[in-house]
C-alpha cells in the first residue's frame, strides 16, 4: 500500500471518527446551536421565508379548488333541496285543490236541500265503451239505483248498480246515460223544458217540447225533476243551439263536470221507486 | 470537470429538500432529493464526485436539523461513494440505471441513518422506518429517475472531455 492510498486511509478514518464524535454530541437535546447551524440557519432564512410565501399561494390556491369541489356538493345538494321543495310545493298545491274542491263540495251540499252522502272515486271502467265509475258507497250505505251523483261542478251521473259496499255510477258521457224513458229531463232558467240525450265527444243535446223554445247560447241547463233525478241538479250550459227544419230544435250542452278528474263525488239520497236496494249480483 | 456546477446542483437539492421538501411530502414521506443527486452524480461522474457531493450535502442537510450531526453526511457520502464505485462499469444513457441505483441508494442510505439513530439515540424506533420504507424507496426511486435523467443531458457540459471539441466549420 503506497503513502498516498495510506494518507487517504487515514483521513478517512480520521474523519469518520471525528464524524461519530460530533454525532455522540449531538444525539441528545442541547440548549444552544453552534455558530455554524446558526450560520446556515440564516442563510437559509431567505429562502424559507420566500417558500413560506408561495407556499401560502399555493395552499390559497389548494384551498380554492378544494372550496370549488365543497360548493359543487353543496350545490348538488341544494339543487336536490330545491327539488324536494318544488315536490312538497307540488303536494301541497294539490292539497290546495283538494281542501278548495272540498270546501266546495260542502257548499254544494248546503246548496242543495236533499241529503247527500260523499263518496270516493275507487276506479274507473276499464272498457272504453262504457263511461263508468265506481265509488266506495254501497246499498249498506243508504245508495240505490238511479239515485243521481254529483260533485262541486256540476251532474256527474246516476248510480247504475249498487253492492253492500260500492256502486257503480253511469257517467253523464256514456251514450247510454241521455236514452228515451230514463227520465233525463232538463230545463232551462227562463222554464223552457226538454229531454237530454247522450252525443259524440262528450256533449249532451237538449230536445226542447215546445216548437219554438227560448234558448241561448250560455244558458245554464238543470235537471227538471220530471225524471229519476232530482230537480235544481245543475247539467251544464249551452254550447250551441241548432234549428232544424222539422221543427225541432237542439241546444248542445257542455256538462259541467270534468269526468275525467273525479276522485270525490256526492251521491244524493232521494227516495227512489219502491227504494228496490241493490241490484247488484 | 466543472465543479462549481456539481456544487451548485447539490445546493439547489439541499434547498429543495430543506425548503420544499414539507409541501412535496406524499403520505407523511419527505423526498430525500440530496441523496438522489448524490447517487446520480456518483453514478455519472465516479466515487470522487459522489462522495464529496453526498458528503458535503448530507452536512448541509445535518446543520439544518440539528441533530445527530454527521449521520446524514456519512450517509449520504457513503452511498455517493458506492454509486461512483460501479460508474465505470455502466452504460450512463441506461436509464435503468437510475431506477435500481434511486432505489438501493434509497435503501441504504436511510438504513445508515437509522443505524445511527439506533446507536446514538435512546428510544429510537424500527417501526417508523419499516412504515415508510416502501413509499419512500418509491418516491426516491422516481425522483432519482428525474435527477439523473435532467444531470445526464448536461453531462457534456459538467465533464468536458479534456481532449476538446471538434468544431466542423462550412467554408
Amino acid at each position: 500500500m503506497s503513502n498516498k492510498h495510506l494518507r487517504l486511509l487515514g483521513v478517512a478514518l480520521g474523519t469518520l471518527v471525528v464524524i461519530f464524535i460530533i454525532m455522540a454530541l449531538t444525539a441528545h437535546e442541547r440548549s444552544t446551536l453552534t455558530p455554524i447551524e446558526k450560520g446556515v440557519a440564516t442563510l437559509l432564512y431567505p429562502f424559507q421565508v420566500a417558500t413560506d410565501w408561495v407556499g401560502d399561494r399555493a395552499r390559497d390556491v389548494a384551498d380554492s379548488v378544494r372550496e370549488l369541489a365543497r360548493l359543487r356538493e353543496e350545490n348538488a345538494a341544494l339543487r336536490q333541496q330545491v327539488e324536494e321543495m318544488a315536490q312538497d310545493r307540488a303536494l301541497v298545491l294539490q292539497l290546495q285543490a283538494e281542501n278548495q274542491r272540498l270546501r266546495a263540495e260542502l257548499g254544494l251540499r248546503a246548496r242543495t236541500p236533499h241529503p247527500m252522502k260523499t263518496a270516493e272515486v275507487i276506479s274507473r271502467s276499464s272498457q272504453n265503451w262504457y263511461q263508468t265509475i265506481t265509488i266506495d258507497q254501497g246499498s249498506r250505505d243508504g245508495i240505490r239505483q238511479g239515485m243521481a251523483v254529483v260533485n262541486w261542478q256540476g251532474l256527474v251521473g246516476k248510480v247504475a248498480y249498487t253492492t253492500p259496499y260500492t256502486s257503480t255510477v253511469q257517467l253523464i258521457s256514456d251514450s247510454g246515460f241521455g236514452q228515451a224513458g230514463f227520465g233525463l229531463a232538463a230545463k232551462l232558467p227562463n222554464g223552457e223544458m226538454g229531454v237530454l240525450e247522450t252525443v259524440e265527444g262528450g256533449y249532451l243535446r237538449m230536445r226542447f217540447w215546445s216548437t219554438d223554445p227560448s234558448v241561448e247560447v250560455g244558458q245554464p241547463v238543470f235537471t227538471s225533476g220530471q225524471g229519476v233525478l232530482p230537480a235544481d241538479l245543475f247539467v251544464g250550459w249551452v254550447d250551441s243551439v241548432e234549428r232544424g227544419s222539422s221543427f225541432i230544435t237542439y241546444a248542445y250542452v257542455r256538462p259541467a263536470a270534468d269526468v275525467h278528474q273525479l276522485e270525490v263525488v256526492q251521491v244524493v239520497l232521494t227516495p227512489t221507486d219502491g227504494d228496490r236496494g241493490s241490484n247488484a249480483p | 470537470m466543472r465543479y462549481w456546477a456539481v456544487a451548485g446542483i447539490v445546493l439547489a437539492a439541499y434547498l429543495v429538500q430543506t425548503v420544499l421538501g414539507p409541501y412535496l411530502a406524499v403520505g407523511g414521506v419527505v423526498p430525500n432529493v440530496v441523496l438522489m443527486a448524490a447517487v446520480s452524480l456518483g453514478l455519472l461522474f465516479g466515487w470522487p464526485v459522489g462522495l464529496a457531493a453526498g458528503f458535503c450535502g448530507g452536512l448541509l442537510v445535518d446543520l439544518t436539523i440539528g441533530i445527530l450531526i454527521g449521520s446524514n453526511a456519512l450517509a449520504l457520502g457513503i452511498v455517493g461513494f458506492l454509486a461512483g464505485l460501479i460508474e465505470p462499469h455502466v452504460f450512463k444513457d441506461n436509464l435503468l440505471l437510475a431506477l435500481i441505483g434511486g432505489s438501493a441508494g434509497s435503501v441504504v442510505g436511510q438504513s445508515i441513518i437509522l443505524l445511527f439513530q439506533l446507536i446514538f439515540i435512546q428510544g429510537a424506533s424500527l417501526a417508523d422506518f419499516q412504515s415508510k420504507l416502501l413509499t419512500s424507496v418509491i418516491y426516491d426511486t422516481l425522483l432519482c429517475l428525474l435527477i439523473y435523467w435532467r444531470i445526464y443531458r448536461h453531462y457534456a457540459f459538467l465533464k468536458p472531455d479534456p481532449r476538446g471539441v471538434i468544431v466542423l466549420r462550412r467554408r
